[in-house]
């Protein structure tokens, strides 16, 4: 990507008088011709904004039970009901949304540091290191992931390592540690790639160091396929995060997650469809569109179009 | 290829080696005690419960533990639960039909409905088929699958009656769900036929496993004709004066399709493993709820049969569709 720069910027430039054009500007023009991907941003920023806005406008303690106010229809006071606790659906489902999404942007997060740093090991020295590293993302992947996270849940859960067994701490690490896998095979693919590049031998000659030719050469240039990877992982690990805290291996109650929001649904559908519908569709409006971001983004950031 | 068939079952053994010692580790130090469900007995005393763990062997050591597990199970024995206090084999064999009864019929539908999708959403691409299909797959895709299983027991189960309920196919006297939203066969009097009761029950975990797999197939059977699709030797087959449907149905197919068959081995363990969130919600009781409620009891020989199985399945079939790739595309050599 780093030698098309020029290149791209020389053919914009001939339109754009003497403007040069940086990689993120050219990446914009691309992601904004994707409206799928716009209308994801804006559904996305819309709902972070009233997940941190709504509990603090309306300041209703959503965890304290009111049981004379219990399945209510939707209605104007509460727009999509009440549980079985007389708690307000929506207001819950904006709290939960809360912490769902900076699960959702932690496990990401941590995966993608995990995976990053296995895959650029891996690709850069080659070797036994590649082999060892990549015998344990076999292993990895040749487990069932939900079966391997429901026992790690158990285990972390019940704080035989200590300051991790609390809060949403444990559902953080268990998706980081089972989706690491691909973001390391994506990265050391780029790095196998891209440590043949002229420019790699020339830093080397010019007396850079191993880490300095990884953080500084390699990695920019490997970002690309990261930053794709990292965004469709959020909508991967909400996804995650919900169904195992519906299985009861999540978040405990009362904080609300959209996955233990929907934990009891099932036994309340005959009356009170709305505590099964409307969190689930919270998860779904929130997955499609971080998906659609990452598509866009995928597009914008692919060096092989040229206008 | 022999040699190279042989030479990846070799490797297999090691990374079998570590994963039982990595997951046998991962049960042992979360603290379920599988004599648990006694504690609360007042007919046995905690000295029984001693006994009873040291018989067990719960109270070895975890090295001595894995290699008493491990002597066994290389004995072909796959020992005894300790919460059912039944042979782990005979357990497993009693959910397995159960689940793949489910996930065949799921799988199969899944593929009979995508692949002519994909194949047209393909040909006609930028269609407004092809739009819609690629939506479609994309907002299956996002779904929450449990989410979706509940939606369709409100829909076809809570809200939907069964308009031949009390005829000679629906004995039971309205009002009858449309579909059930739960359990493999009518329990007690009024129960429909055999096999309409079975295929009435498959309904709706089939359509919500194989509205799961659908995005997937129909995905990878449309990128793989578009890439044929572009190939000169379609171009060529165009040139010879073959018709549209020859060298769309036989030429580009056959080659289209080399991806999803080895997706397909791929998936074919994990038809084994049972859909967990399927399993719970339409209470099917399969694989996947045998190691949920087994993970709860910390009952590892159980969880260590199950997982053992399916990590065995997952490298083997690794193995099938790498063989199947190069079986079906000459270009590719294994040496």
């Amino acid at each position: 990507m780093a030698q098309l720069t020029p290149t791209l910027a020389l053919h914009v430039g001939q339109k754009n008088s003497a403007r040069y054009d940086t990689l993120l500007s050219i990446a914009w023009r691309h992601f904004r011709k994707h409206r799928p991907a716009l209308a994801g941003v804006a559904v996305l920023a819309l709902l972070i904004f009233s997940a941190i806005a709504v509990p603090i406008i309306t300041n209703y303690d959503a965890t304290k039970t009111r049981v004379v106010e219990k399945y209510q229809a939707p209605s104007l006071q509460h727009p999509m009901g009440t549980d079985g606790l007389g708690r307000d659906v929506f207001i819950r489902s904006m709290d939960g949304g809360r912490i769902s999404l900076l699960i959702g942007l932690t496990a990401m997060l941590l995966a993608v540091v995990i995976g990053t740093s296995v895959g650029a090991l891996a690709g850069f020295y080659g070797g036994g290191v590649d082999n060892l590293l990549m015998r344990v993302a076999d292993i990895m992947l040749t487990l069932p992931t939900l079966f391997v996270a429901i026992l790690l849940t158990q285990l972390l859960r019940a704080g035989v390592i200590p300051f991790l067994s609390s809060g949403f701490v444990p559902i953080v690490l268990v998706i980081g540690a089972t989706s690491w896998m691909s973001v390391s095979r994506l990265v050391r693919a780029a790095f196998l790639s891209i440590k043949e590049q002229e420019y790699i031998q020339a830093a080397r000659a010019a007396g850079a160091r191993n880490w300095r030719i990884i953080l500084r050469h390699i990695l920019p240039n490997a970002l690309s396929p990261i930053i794709v990877a990292a965004t469709l992982r959020v909508g991967a690990a909400i996804i995650t995060e919900s169904g195992l805290s519906y299985l009861g291996f999540g978040v405990q109650p009362p904080t609300p997650t959209w996955g233990n929001m929907l934990r009891n649904a099932q036994s309340e559908m005959d009356y009170a469809a709305w505590t099964a519908i409307f969190p689930g569709l919270f998860i779904f409006l929130t997955v499609i569109a971080v998906n659609y971001i990452g598509d866009g983004l995928r597009d914008a950031l692919d060096p092989h179009h040229v206008e | 290829m022999t040699a190279y068939i042989i030479r990846r079952l070799l490797q297999a053994i090691p990374v079998l080696f570590v994963v039982s010692v990595l997951v046998f580790a991962l049960i042992q130090v979360a603290p379920n005690n599988p004599l648990a469900i006694y504690q609360n007995n007042p007919d046995i005393s905690p000295e029984d419960l001693e006994r009873l763990a040291e018989q067990y062997g719960l109270n070895d050591p975890l090295p001595v533990k894995y290699l008493k597990w491990l002597s066994q199970t290389l004995r072909g024995d796959w020992g005894e639960s300790l919460t059912t206090h039944r042979p782990v084999f005979d357990e497993i064999a009693e959910r397995l039909p159960n689940t793949l009864n489910l996930s065949i019929i799921a799988f199969v539908i899944s593929l009979i409905v995508s692949i002519p999708i994909g194949v047209v959403s393909a040909v006609r691409q930028y269609s407004w088929f092809d739009h819609i299909t690629t939506t479609l797959a994309f907002m299956g895709h996002s779904v929450p699958v449990f989410w979706f299983g509940l939606l369709l027991i409100i829909v076809f189960s809570v809200n939907m009656q069964n308009p031949l309920a009390g005829t000679l196919l629906f004995p039971h006297a309205a009002p009858l769900p449309l579909f059930p939203g739960g359990g493999m066969t009518t329990l007690g009097a009024d129960a429909p036929p055999p096999l309409v009761d079975r295929l009435w029950h498959l309904v709706l975990p089939v359509t919500m496993l194989s509205v799961v797999q659908l995005p997937q197939h129909v995905r990878y059977m449309r990128a793989g004709m578009l890439d044929v699709l572009k190939m000169d030797y379609i171009r060529t087959a165009r040139g010879k004066g073959l018709s549209e449907r020859v060298v769309t149905y036989k030429h580009a197919l056959k080659n289209a399709a080399i991806p999803l068959v080895t997706i397909i081995a791929l998936e074919v363990p994990h038809l084994f493993n049972g859909a967990v969130f399927t399993e719970t919600i339409f209470s099917w009781p399969g694989m996947g709820r045998l190691f949920f409620d087994h993970a709860q009891r910390g009952d590892y020989p159980v969880l260590m049969g199950i997982l053992m199985l399916s990590a065995t399945l997952i490298v083997v079939f690794n193995l099938v569709a790498d063989i199947a790739y190069a079986f079906l595309d000459p270009r590719i050599r294994y040496d």
